[in-house]
């Protein structure tokens, strides 16, 4: 199954999960309606009740309790998921996560950071934040956000000591397979819906409390009656939310193993940890008051709960290790051999066939992987260093755009100086000649490594940083590709930062985004070949060879487009649903691998298309990275 | 029986606000204190560089214990003022102290400068240029995350006054947070002079 099929059956999912709601608001209003009634009627004098009988089903009562009911719930899950919508790193937050920054990390985080930037080049889902829970001593970890944008992977200070590098690779790729599963949004919405249920026992708590104070003594019985109900309630409709939980929870994990495995082609990373849990006497358990709502979030059981969220650790094992004997639970890890890992990482590009090019979306390969294992090693650790300082990553982001010209990047100096504080400027200059020295290769992923540090700027800053690329972009008085692409990258992943409010209208049908099709197309046959013929012939190929998905495109190559053009056509094509930005991309694919051949302009462009339209691609394989 | 009802569903829709602004605020006081963390790593750089300085500069300025020394009580008691400081940001006593310690230490610093002018060889000394050049690129840097750390901070604050937020706010143990003030004079803050 690939990444936009698997997208398209998380909103199916949803839809089951939603029903399975539905039910449990139905059993909880009907528990409370219950509960109001019982406390009226022992609160009634049995002599008037033997007079006038009591309704047991009073359709004046119904309606308000069902109401209020249904009001807290609903209110309890916007709110919840309102808070969530701020994205992954609000949630490893507040399960008491601290924030790894490589600057002060020691050699094991930097380990983690390393495994973690790694899986993200890889499979081209943006770097997510990397959180430590450095209370926890069990091993366990999980990844949450809204949209691979803005995901965030946390892991207990258990599973960074006790985990060797291969163990830990395992863990952050399950977490990974998540991610590109469409399984956060699903889990943030089940975060949002148990909440919402587990208010009504907050509420009795807080009834049980305040009834105490009540001086009207009758009263004080009936409220602590009803609280107490409600307390209950809250707890049974809690059963029912850990029902849908390990009901939707389950399969997901298994599937993430699945991917995990063949995302390193290593099972016995993966194996190793689930061992190394199942041996260890604190095992997965988290004890963060705040896991109970997330426990379906985890690497592995995080709460002991008579629904399990997760499959046993021995069957999990055993699907990934099929050798594995269930009571030889070990501590160390397992030498066994790497299958199907020899692989030549000089091989050089993505895909030789086109049709393959779709096939790599939401996956990695160990080829991908030794790739950016590479890459990140060969980049210097000076401008590793600056990029995990909010200074230093926007001194990184303005360097990369300083023109080559001596004239042009003195011009662009004098413009930045006089919108930009003096710290951005002094760092910029700094920071130059390192940044000169980058092979063109590296530039899109360090912009992608500095993108988590600058999320962690205030919007004034992150507004600042907008308006210092705008200034540099154009002091020149030309656009590039390459200013267009970082300006177009930046704007993206950091406009998701502050506001997640707006909700984007959906277009499920490719005919009305042609032309806008049309315009990227011509702009990616260009930037991949000079001779205007053989441009016509990529624009060609690319909707030639995507007819069979009903793709048919009587208009020329439009011959003038301009940036803005393609600023349009991206963002409108963003919001295409999944099944057509899959025919979109792949028609953008063909374009490029047209002629065998990948340059970099067309790899940087196809990038900035993938990550405006939050699509994980891996990474072209540019054989020369030795800087 | 309806007015029970009303009354109940009243104090139904207040918990779920209280929760609601509760956990945004929990959001917002996390914010800045991860905010810090990116201070705290620089500040400690800035802390682990001024001993080597002090060393460097020792064998040329043996007339001037009294700075040197006075640079390195100023820049103990700045650890100290950044231990309580990372403990607890936001307070406003461990605010106070570190902007207070962080100005005391960028002052001797200054004087330690100024009369390195008077020596030549110190000032030509490789590992002295070096250290310098450190310590400004981290003085920078402290000053870029010091304004995120503000930021976070006046969030944090404009949502705890806010209305209804300011009613409860103080009940609920969250109490306005204090910025880090700048240590640096105005005339620091010039723009660069860009030569070419």
């Amino acid at each position: 199954m690939d990444f936009f099929a698997q997208q398209e059956q998380s909103r199916t999912r949803s839809l089951y999960l939603t029903v399975l709601f539905v039910l449990a608001v139905i059993f909880v209003v009907v528990a409370v309606f219950f509960a109001v009634q019982l406390a009226l009627y022992l609160s009634m004098d049995k002599l008037s009740i033997s007079r006038t009988g009591f309704k047991w089903f009073d359709g004046k009562i119904f309606l308000p309790v069902a109401f209020v009911t249904l009001g807290v719930i609903t209110m309890g899950s916007l709110f919840k998921m309102l808070q969530l919508r701020k994205g992954g790193s609000s949630v490893a937050e507040n399960l008491g996560g601290r924030r790894v920054n490589r600057l002060s990390a020691d050699k094991d985080e930097k380990r983690l950071l390393n495994v973690v930037e790694e899986m993200a080049i890889a499979s081209g889902v943006p770097v997510p934040q990397v959180y430590l829970m450095t209370e926890e001593t069990g091993i366990n970890a999980f990844a949450a956000g809204y949209t691979p944008g803005d995901a965030a992977i946390a892991i207990t200070s258990g599973c960074l000591s006790r985990l060797n590098r291969e163990q830990l690779q395992g863990v952050i790729a399950h977490e990974f397979s998540h991610i590109l599963n469409g399984d956060m949004r699903l889990n943030i919405r089940l975060i949002g819906f148990l909440y919402g249920i587990m208010v009504i026992a907050i509420v009795g708590r807080s009834l049980l409390w305040g009834g105490r104070r009540s001086r009207n003594e009758k009263g004080r019985g009936q409220t602590a009656l009803l609280a107490l109900a409600l307390v209950g309630i809250g707890y049974v409709g809690q059963l029912f939310g850990r029902i849908i939980q390990s009901a939707v929870s389950r399969q997901r994990e298994f599937l993430a193993d699945a991917s995990a495995v063949q995302f390193t082609r290593n099972p016995d990373g993966l194996a190793g940890a689930l061992k190394i849990i199942g041996g260890f006497s604190k095992g997965s358990r988290v004890e963060s008051p705040n896991a109970h709502e997330a426990s379906h979030l985890f690497f592995c059981t995080a709460i002991r709960s008579l629904f399990a969220t997760h499959p046993p650790l021995d069957e999990r094992i055993r699907r990934i290790d099929p050798g594995h004997s269930s009571r030889g639970n070990e501590s160390g890890s397992g030498s066994g051999t790497v299958y199907g890992g020899q692989f030549d990482p000089s091989v050089s590009m993505m895909a030789a066939d086109p049709g393959e090019a779709g096939h790599y979306i939401g996956h990695m390969t160990p080829r991908h992987l030794a790739y950016s294992s590479q890459l990140l090693s060969a980049l210097s650790g000076k401008i590793q260093d600056e990029l995990d300082d909010l200074l230093g990553a926007t001194a990184i982001v303005c360097g990369l755009l300083l023109d080559r010209d001596s004239k042009e990047r003195n011009h662009q100096v004098m413009v930045l100086n006089k919108i930009a504080p003096v710290e951005v400027v002094r760092q910029t200059l700094i920071l130059e000649k390192e940044i000169r020295n980058l092979k063109p290769v590296f530039y899109l992923p360090v912009l992608e490594l500095a993108i988590p540090t600058l999320r962690c700027m205030s919007p004034a800053q992150i507004a600042g940083l907008k308006r210092y690329i705008q200034a540099l972009v154009e002091a020149d008085g030309k656009l590039s590709l390459f200013e267009f692409v970082l300006e177009k990258i930046v704007v993206h992943q950091l406009g998701m930062v502050y506001s997640h409010s707006k909700r984007p209208h959906i277009i499920k049908r490719i005919d009305p985004l042609l032309p806008q099709l049309a315009n990227l197309l011509s702009m990616l046959a260009k930037s991949g070949n000079k001779d205007i013929q053989e441009a016509k012939k990529a624009f060609e190929a690319g909707f030639e060879s995507v007819r069979s998905a009903g793709v048919t495109y009587r208009g020329a190559m439009p011959e003038n487009v301009a940036f803005k053009d393609v600023d349009i056509a991206l963002d409108q094509l963003t919001l295409a649903a999944p099944g057509i930005k899959r025919i979109i991309f792949d028609t953008c694919c063909r374009c490029v691998l047209f002629d065998n051949k990948v340059s970099i302009p067309e790899a940087e462009l196809l990038r900035a298309t993938a990550s405006v339209m939050d699509i994980p691609v891996p990474p072209f394989l540019f054989p020369p990275i030795k800087s | 029986m309806i007015t029970l009802i009303v009354i109940g569903g009243i104090i139904l829709l207040l918990v779920v606000i209280v929760a609601g602004i509760y956990n945004g605020l929990v959001t917002g006081r996390n914010r800045y204190k991860n905010a810090y963390s990116q201070i705290d790593v620089q500040l400690k750089r800035r802390y682990d560089l001024i001993p080597n300085l002090v060393e460097t500069a020792k064998g040329y300025m043996k007339h001037e214990r009294e700075t040197l020394e006075a640079v390195i009580t100023a820049r103990n008691s700045a650890v100290n003022a950044n231990q309580q400081a990372s403990g607890n940001p936001g307070d406003p006593a461990a605010m106070k102290e570190l902007a207070g310690a962080e100005a005391a230490l960028t002052g001797t610093l200054g004087r330690l400068f100024a009369l390195a002018e008077n020596y030549p060889d110190l000032k030509a000394n490789e590992n002295m240029i070096q250290l310098q050049e450190e310590l400004t690129s981290t003085e920078n840097r402290v000053a870029f995350s010091r304004q995120a750390f503000n930021d976070a901070i006046t969030g944090f604050n404009t949502s705890c006054e806010k209305f209804p937020a300011n009613l409860i706010a103080g009940s609920l143990g969250f109490h306005p947070a204090e910025l880090l003030e700048s240590t640096e004079s105005p005339e620091e803050r010039k723009p660069v002079k860009v030569s070419f």
